[in-house]
């Protein structure tokens, strides 16, 4: 059962400059114990989704226009502010890419995961406390009695993701949303990190969205793969079939253009030609279109529809038919 | 073989008493050839380009290009060698002047080094050359750097650091800040120019799957120091120092199957500080393989083969299975 779906999910942000669409019409769903990854370029609108979710972003600019974002069994796009928030952190959490712009430089990290227990379980100070401990040792951190007290310019990058992941889910949360949480650090570090993500959510079954751009963190951890391409969904498989099956023209070129650790040098790339949409004027029909070999004139002028073309397997391309 | 076109011998360079950036390091570049430096956060990589550049002075050692010992000249001898070593930054934002036309940013170099004059139609000529060779349309010279996306203002950069014909380009994270789809057209660029021109790189990155496309030979470097140089396709498949191994098996790769099924050397506890490095070999409070000799015995660079792999390890490692 999917303890996330979205569907249809379209936001605006309405600025100065202009109107720009960054969600438009994403579908998802994410099941206990399974990770989905969404993966797209820079600007293909994974964090907006991301915080759309969580109903983070602020209105205005933002709007959302349309669609339903359904957990629990009920629409998070309808509720009231003040439930939004006992679900924030709560039942559904999040971790982002640079943990020193989450964390409170003034305050200890035991004292942090402390103020999250109170203010999301209502615990006592006494008990908040005491949890932090634990909380921290859950993470993989050495001398968590010590290390409680400490302040997170006292701690590595990777050891803030770590505090970052206790806060999350010190609340138990059944979904834990996470945008680019190992972008920032090293590869080895990056290795543990994914590695703990992985561990917790054995221990833990919930249901992970993994948001991220890297292609090979999408091969290492995700169940199924959403590809966004400026902003509108255009591809969603089990990973395997992603990879060895794309069926989206955009996802096959971006598989060929990657360069590969595990691949010989020598040949040349396979790169995209052009570069990706701006969101400001984006184009007509496929956004995908002015940079993709296959594209016929309808491309120009008609949006493909994202719909399964195989059990399980959806791709948004007119070459692939309409019903 | 031929002279090497850059060499540095024992190079060394301290911030302060505790922080070695930079900690013997010596390796040459060969004439036409891209030595790849790869490394984490920290360990002294852009340190060491900027050395060479002689943007920061060196603490001890030598570094000879192209038959000068460059540490020891002065400013004005310095100013005429820079002109045949040219760099290309991470981050093609910020090393553009944003009031500057692109024509005026590619023909800068050239003017500053009295080639030609501003605004002479030699300068237009010579730009609209060089826009032309990193792929940019005509007409680009009169528009401004924001007008233009990432890749394309690499690109800029790119001009711009062959505007002099340098012998050797120091690129510094070059294709880091690009999106995927991006890297594979400015990485084939390098490549072309590089054969068309006769080009030397150092190329420093931190991603292997970028060093593995575009390098001739790779330096690993850890906390300042070198810990492994062998052949691209050496390195990658028949690495011999722990950390070189680690780094490979947690790079992740794009394929489910091979990531389910590969080993895996997950490291434990946290990258040493670089003001407080660990005693003997730098990496043994994180490596698999330390014995108790790697806290008191700091391993020097050998011979692994007579093909110049070199590693710096007590017990090098052939078979990734003793790691996991
Ligand atoms: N608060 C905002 N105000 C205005 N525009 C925004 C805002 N947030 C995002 N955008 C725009 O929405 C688009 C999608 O941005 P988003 O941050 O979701 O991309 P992303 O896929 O997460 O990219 P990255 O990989 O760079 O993080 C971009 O064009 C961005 O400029
Ligand atoms: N000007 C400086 N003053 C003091 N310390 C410095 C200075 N520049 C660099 N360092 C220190 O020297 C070490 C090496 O830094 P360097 O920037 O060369 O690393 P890097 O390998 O390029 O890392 P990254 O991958 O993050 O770019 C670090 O510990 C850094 O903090
Ligand atoms: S709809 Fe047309 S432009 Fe878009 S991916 Fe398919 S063929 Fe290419
Ligand atoms: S010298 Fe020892 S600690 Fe260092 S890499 Fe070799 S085995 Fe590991
Ligand atoms: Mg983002
Ligand atoms: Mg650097």
């Amino acid at each position: 059962m999917s303890l996330l779906e979205i569907n249809d999910l379209h936001v605006e942000f309405r600025l100065d400059a202009g109107t720009v669409e960054p969600v438009n019409g994403v579908s998802l769903s994410v099941e206990a114990g399974q990770t989905l990854a969404v993966v797209g370029e820079s600007g293909s609108g994974k964090t907006a989704t991301a915080l759309s979710i969580l109903r983070l972003h602020p209105t205005p600019p933002c709007h959302y226009t349309g669609g339903e974002i359904l957990a629990g069994g009920r629409d998070l796009l309808k509720l009231p502010e003040r439930e939004m928030r006992r679900i924030r952190g709560n039942e559904i959490a999040m971790v982002f890419q640079d943990p020193m712009t989450s964390l409170n430089p003034l305050k200890t990290v035991g004292a942090q995961i402390a103020e999250s227990l109170r203010l999301h379980q209502g615990m006592s100070r006494s008990e908040a406390r005491a949890q932090a401990v634990p909380a921290l040792r859950e993470v993989g951190i050495p001398n968590p009695e010590q290390r409680a007290g400490e302040y997170p310019h006292q701690f590595s990058g990777g050891m803030r993701q770590r505090v970052m992941i206790a806060i999350a889910l010190a609340c138990r949360p059944k979904i834990l949303i996470a945008d680019e949480p190992t972008t920032a650090l090293d590869v080895t570090v990056q290795a543990q990190i994914m590695e703990l993500l992985a561990a917790l959510q054995e221990r833990f079954g919930m249901a992970i969205v993994l948001i991220t751009h890297d292609l090979g963190v999408v091969a290492r951890s995700a169940d199924q793969v959403l590809v966004m391409y400026g902003g509108r969904p255009v591809e969603l498989a089990a990973v395997d079939d992603l990879f060895d099956a794309p069926r989206m023209p955009y996802t096959k070129a971006l598989l060929r253009s990657m360069p590969r650790s595990d691949v010989p040098g020598g040949a040349p790339l396979d790169p995209i030609p052009g570069s990706p949409p701006n969101l400001f004027a984006p184009p007509g029909g496929c956004a995908f279109h002015p940079r993709c070999s296959l594209a016929v004139p309808e491309c120009a002028t008609e949006v493909p529809p994202l719909l399964e073309r195989a059990p399980g397997h959806s791709a948004a391309c007119l070459l692939e038919g309409s019903p | 073989m031929a002279e090497p076109l850059l060499s540095l011998r024992h190079v060394r360079k301290e911030f302060s008493s505790k922080v070695v950036a930079v900690d013997d390091v010596s390796f040459d570049v060969h004439p036409g050839e891209t030595l790849g430096l790869v490394g984490e956060s920290g360990c002294g990589k852009t340190t060491l380009t900027r050395l060479v550049l002689r943007l920061v002075e060196a603490s001890a050692g030598e570094i000879w290009f192209d038959g000068r010992e460059l540490l020891g000249l002065r400013q004005k001898e310095l100013l005429a060698v820079r002109e045949d070593m040219q760099v290309v930054l991470q981050d093609p934002y910020a090393s553009l002047n944003p009031r500057m036309r692109v024509g005026e940013i590619v023909a800068e170099p050239l003017v500053t080094h009295g080639r030609v004059r501003r605004r002479s139609a030699a300068a237009r000529e010579r730009v609209a050359e060089l826009l032309d060779a990193v792929g940019l349309e005509a007409g680009s010279e009169d528009r401004f750097p924001h007008e233009f996306s990432g890749g394309q203002r690499q690109r800029i950069g790119i001009a711009r650091a062959l505007a002099l014909e340098p012998k050797l380009v120091i690129c510094d994270e070059p294709v880091s800040a690009l999106d995927v789809s991006i890297q594979a057209q400015i990485v084939n660029l390098m490549k072309r120019l590089q054969a068309e021109r006769g080009l030397t790189y150092l190329f420093v990155s931190h991603d292997l799957s970028i060093m593995r496309q575009i390098a001739t030979r790779v330096a690993v470097m850890n906390l300042g120091r070198i810990v492994e140089l062998a052949g691209t396709e050496t390195l990658f498949t028949a690495p011999r120092h722990p950390y070189t191994h680690s780094l490979l098996s947690a790079a992740p790769v794009a394929d489910p199957k091979v990531e389910r099924t590969r080993r895996r050397i997950v490291l434990k506890g946290d990258p040493p500080s670089p003001a407080d490095p660990p005693s003997g070999c730098s990496f043994h409070t994180r490596c698999p393989a330390a014995r108790a000799e790697c806290a008191a015995t700091r391993p020097q660079l050998a011979p692994q083969d007579d093909s110049g792999h070199t590693a710096a390890c007590l017990f090098p490692v052939s078979d990734v299975a003793a790691l996991t």
